[in-house]
């Protein structure tokens, strides 16, 4: 009988290609030292995020390398190393990596449970992509109220008071994150994420020779910009 | 539905465990990479030492001191160490695994006994831990490939800031300052999180 899951991008590749990818650009943007080969890593990363149906998340992350480049050469004191080396360095591997972080978590924890890994590490890991878009949401959440509330008229009032500052941030996040913990837990139970071995996905979950072809490529491409860094 | 529902004093991990762990790592890794940002945008590099040692574990300390009293397992700093180093090893620094598993080992030998993670002071001891493995992953490179990450600097940086920074993660006495600075933060943090911990969350009834 013929399989009919949903594949997505161009190449329908297994979830777990995509964290070899992501492995491979990291490693690749952390042995790479110019602007050049950097952006070149960007490229790859970019057209492999692309080839992977997610064109236009590609091109916002192209303009964000750029933007971040342009920042980096502003003549301010620390801004240099901090963009160039931590956050430049970080956009290829995340660009990569975006073709994982975008896949339904359904089609993860079916691709990392043919590995045999523990049920509490994929629980956790889908957590990860679960609980990351919420962050940034929360967050804007608790400075919304701080503004209601009139705490810190001025944002100069936050530097003149750090320690309430903090407590003001703290206590909603904390308080929130262990709801939050406790309703998912009990959302994940009642749709039986405990249910053990056998966990299928209407997604597409499985290697192929695509998945070999594609691997090869980002790895050969990779070893080609850091050796053309080598020799330029 | 019959699940076999785990006792007050069993070590398993439950669902709640491992979404409370996610979650407060998560934020822990966002406020650590936050204020490494900011640090790095207005202070030089060579200066970066002399406030992030201690800035990093005061701010994330007080989250850990609650994820750590509500899960109350073993394995909890030993999973964070591991959670850590992995998004540094996948972030392209390879040489970070070994560092993690180590300081995992370590850090969950030093919570060794029961109820530990619902002592403070032991919780703490722990932490310094974590935070003495997060100092090796800056200074491994120098040891593994100095002259490959001194060049790789040097693309970046002035003479100057490379030279300091060289100083600071090869010479013994900045490298003990360092962890001193860790643990100094991390301490404060501890307070400062256990007393949120008894002002806040232990009085609203949800740890």
């Amino acid at each position: 009988m013929e399989k009919c899951d949903i594949k997505t991008g161009v190449f329908g590749l297994d979830p777990r290609t995509h964290l070899l990818s992501f492995l491979v650009v990291g490693i690749a943007a952390m042995l790479v030292t110019g602007l050049l080969e950097t952006a070149l890593l960007q490229l790859l990363a970019a057209a492999y995020l692309a080839a992977n149906g997610r064109a236009r998340l590609s091109l916002k992350m192209c303009a964000s390398f750029t933007v971040v480049c342009g920042l980096s050469f502003l003549p301010l004191s620390g801004l240099y190393g901090a963009l160039f080396v931590s956050f430049l360095h970080m956009i290829p591997p995340f660009t990569a990596g975006c073709a994982l972080f975008t896949l339904s978590p359904s089609a993860i924890m079916c691709a990392l449970d043919r590995w045999r890994l523990p049920q509490r590490v994929l629980v956790g890991v889908c957590m990860v992509f679960r609980f990351a878009s919420v962050l940034s949401f929360e967050a804007r959440s608790i400075v919304r109220g701080i503004r209601m509330r009139g705490i810190f008229p001025h944002a100069f009032d936050i530097v003149r008071h750090p320690g309430l500052a903090y407590e003001c941030v703290y206590t909603p996040l904390v308080m929130r994150s262990l709801r939050l913990s406790s309703e998912l837990a009990a959302s994940a139970e009642l749709r039986g994420i405990e249910i053990g071995r056998g966990r299928t996905s209407v997604y597409h979950v499985g290697f192929t020779w695509r998945d070999a072809a594609c691997l090869v490529v980002v790895a050969v491409v990779c070893a080609g910009i850091y050796g053309a860094g080598a020799i330029l | 539905m019959t699940q076999d529902a785990p006792t007050p004093k069993s070590n398993r991990w439950t669902t709640r465990d491992v979404l409370t762990f996610v979650v407060f790592n998560l934020i822990i890794m966002a406020v650590t990479i936050v204020a490494k940002m900011i640090e790095d945008m207005v202070l030089a590099p060579q200066n970066t030492f002399f406030v992030g040692s201690w800035l990093f574990p005061l701010l994330a300390t007080p989250f850990y001191v609650v994820m750590a009293d509500r899960i109350g397992k073993r394995g909890v700093l030993a999973g964070s160490t591991l959670v850590f180093g992995l998004l540094y090893t996948f972030m392209g620094g390879l040489y970070c695994a070994p560092v993690a598993v180590v300081g995992a080992l370590i850090g969950e030998l030093v919570m060794w006994g029961k109820d530990s993670y619902h002592d403070i002071k032991r919780v703490v001891g722990g932490y310094i831990v974590y935070w003495v493995t997060f100092g090796f992953y800056g200074i491994m490179p120098y040891l593994l490939f100095r002259d490959a990450y001194m060049e790789q600097l040097g693309t970046y940086y002035d003479a100057a800031g490379v030279a300091a920074m060289v100083a600071q993660y090869t010479e013994l006495p900045w490298i003990l300052l360092m962890m001193a600075m860790f643990a100094t933060g991390t301490i404060v943090g501890g307070l400062i999180g256990s007393k949120f911990l008894k002002k806040h969350v232990r009085k609203a009834k949800i740890a």
